[in-house]
């Protein structure tokens, strides 16, 4: 529990079996999954990312849902039409239905997904397009930036080395030869 | 001439070899480094602590989580109580059309669907550690070692499942929400986990 | 023995999660074979990690302190936790240093360490729960237990941060637990007036 360890929450990325929250921290994305008893927990660090791809698509759960929850409210509030008050109040849920429905049909989602050597990360973004896109870059932006770092980190430590092995012929005095 | 097996890094060492867990080479124990119950080479060790960081390590079982299996559960219910609502419909238009109907005639078909219950798990878990809505949920039954069920654990978890669900009712799957590994009674019985399976 | 399971090893498509094969990626506009869906993409080359921990120190303590765990290893670091003197092999490189493997594994028992902790109970949740369970029963007088459990589970929520999904929830479920044990106590006060 450390400050180091300071996360943003960018997004999410749930469905109907699962919820996951996905944040970014200073070295790489972190995916809660989350089940009422235990939060699990995946990364994908910067310097291992391989791909990161930005796509829109349809969301058919949620579609499928608003479509039954308008029909099962739809019918109730036929069924109750004698009731004034309780038919408006189940019109107006099939209304909201309606209205998030198609919202969602015509506006699709935008996806950001990450993929790394070992591990993934995908996140929803329904309503907020443009952040969607700005986190794209930013991830861009914050992996490329992570490699080009690790990259100069290697290349600092190595020279040594290689010039060692370059110079300097096998001699067994000096101690074993580095297999590589 | 055998060739002496030794270690890739000091070929003078041949005795106390070990395996790397990963990569399976052999080692002198100066090339390898304990972590967490297993031995790992330089380069695989570096590769084991992204694995562990990143929530990937291959070592320990990624259990289902509690809502899936129920979910699971669900389904598979619902799978079945298609060929016993036929059943129950079946005594039903038998019984309405003799002139004595006794509510014990119904007896049977709670026997049944005990039957059938067991014999579908064992039957779908023995062959691939899955039902139907196991499947669906992409989770699977395994032993605790992460192989294949053997068909004898398949049985006798279904069978055991069936019992301790009509003995203690709930109870059974209560152990689930407490133990760490998710065990219900029925897991801990037949030693198996469920996994996630995508 | 490594546990068999479907294996994430490497990018697939965002769409249909077929493998990607590398020489058909590039940066900018691609197209997934497996199922024709259009995705942009950015492509990134990692460079290895694995070169940094080959440098096996050789040349025992000839001329430099060795490991205490490995005796031909030259140390190269001390233990951020207890000092003891390693070689890159056992040096781990955990977010709050480096680690021998002994340090390491007691952090990772007794769940101190952030970086290999990945399973966490979510009291936040539990905490919500047990209050709706709570308020459901309360009429059985279970909301007092309930309710208290309930209580402990949010004190453990605010204590452990990175333990709760939503700050707003666990308020949610400290609310309703107090709400169960109000109701039940004047249940109880209720009858024992009657009696």
């Amino acid at each position: 529990m450390n400050d180091a360890t300071k996360r943003t929450r960018i997004g999410r990325n749930s469905n109907f079996a699962t919820r996951q929250l996905v944040y970014r921290t200073p070295v790489g994305i972190e995916i809660d999954e989350l089940d009422h008893f235990e939060i699990v927990r995946k990364r994908v660090f910067y310097d291992d990312v391989l791909l990161v791809t930005y796509h829109r698509q349809q969301s058919w759960g949620f579609i499928v849902l608003s479509a039954l929850v308008l029909l099962l409210f739809g019918i109730l509030a036929v069924v109750a039409s004698s009731v004034p008050p309780l038919a408006m109040t189940l019109a107006a849920v099939a209304a909201v239905a309606l209205i998030l429905g198609t919202m969602r049909l015509l506006m699709q989602v935008e996806v950001v997904s990450v993929f790394g050597r070992r591990s993934k990360a995908a996140i929803h973004y329904a309503y907020r397009k443009a952040f969607a896109r700005r986190m794209y870059n930013e991830i861009c932006a914050n992996v490329a930036a992570a490699q080009r770092r690790l990259a100069s980190e290697i290349a600092a430590s190595e020279p040594p080395e290689e010039r060692a092995v370059e110079e300097m012929p096998p001699m067994p005095e000096e101690g074993t030869a580095e297999p590589s | 001439m055998e060739m002496v097996p030794s270690c890739p890094n000091h070929p003078d060492v041949v005795e106390g070899l070990r395996y790397c867990s990963r990569c399976g080479q052999v080692f002198c124990p100066d090339c390898l480094v304990a972590i967490r119950g297993n031995t790992y080479c330089a380069t695989c060790k570096a590769e084991q602590l992204l694995d562990l960081t990143s929530g990937v390590d291959q070592f320990t079982l990624d259990l289902a989580g509690i809502g899936r299996r129920f979910a699971a559960y669900l389904i598979d219910l619902m799978v079945l109580w298609i060929p016993l609502i036929g059943i129950g419909i079946a005594i039903a238009v038998a019984a309405a059309g003799s002139k004595e109907f006794n509510p014990i005639w119904f007896q049977p078909a709670a026997l049944l669907a005990i039957v059938l219950w067991i014999v579908y798990e064992a039957l779908m878990l023995a062959s691939r550690g899955q039902t139907l809505g196991k499947m669906a949920m992409k989770i699977k039954v395994v032993r605790v070692d992460g192989t294949e069920l053997s068909s004898g654990q398949a049985w006798g978890r279904a069978f055991m499942r069936q019992v301790l669900a009509s003995c203690l009712s709930i109870f059974d799957y209560v152990p689930a929400f407490f133990t760490k590994e998710r065990t219900c009674l029925h897991d801990l019985v037949a030693n198996t986990r469920v996994v996630n399976w995508s | 023995m490594a546990i068999p399971r479907p294996a994430y090893v490497g990018p697939q498509c965002p769409r249909c999660r077929a493998a990607l094969p590398e020489e058909r990626l590039h940066d900018g506009a691609n197209v997934c074979l497996s199922c024709l869906g259009d995705f942009e993409a950015r492509i990134f080359h990692p460079p290895q990690r694995s070169a940094r921990v080959l440098q096996l120190a050789h040349s025992g303590p000839e001329g430099g302190v060795s490991c205490a765990n490995h005796a031909r290893n030259a140390a190269v670091a001390a233990c951020d936790r207890c000092g003891l003197l390693i070689c890159s092999l056992c040096q781990l490189d955990v977010e709050g240093g480096k680690l021998c493997p002994s340090c390491f594994e007691r952090l990772s028992q007794e769940e101190t360490s952030d970086t290999t902790r990945t399973r966490f109970r979510d009291y936040g949740s539990l905490a919500g729960i047990w209050a709706i369970v709570g308020l459901i029963f309360s009429a059985l007088m279970l909301g007092i237990p309930l309710g208290i459990l309930s209580l402990y589970y949010c004190a453990k929520a605010f204590r452990h941060r990175e333990s709760r999904s939503s700050l707003g929830f666990v308020i949610f479920a400290l609310l309703l637990a107090i709400l169960d044990i109000f109701f039940s106590t004047s249940i109880l006060s209720t009858i024992f007036r009657h009696k």
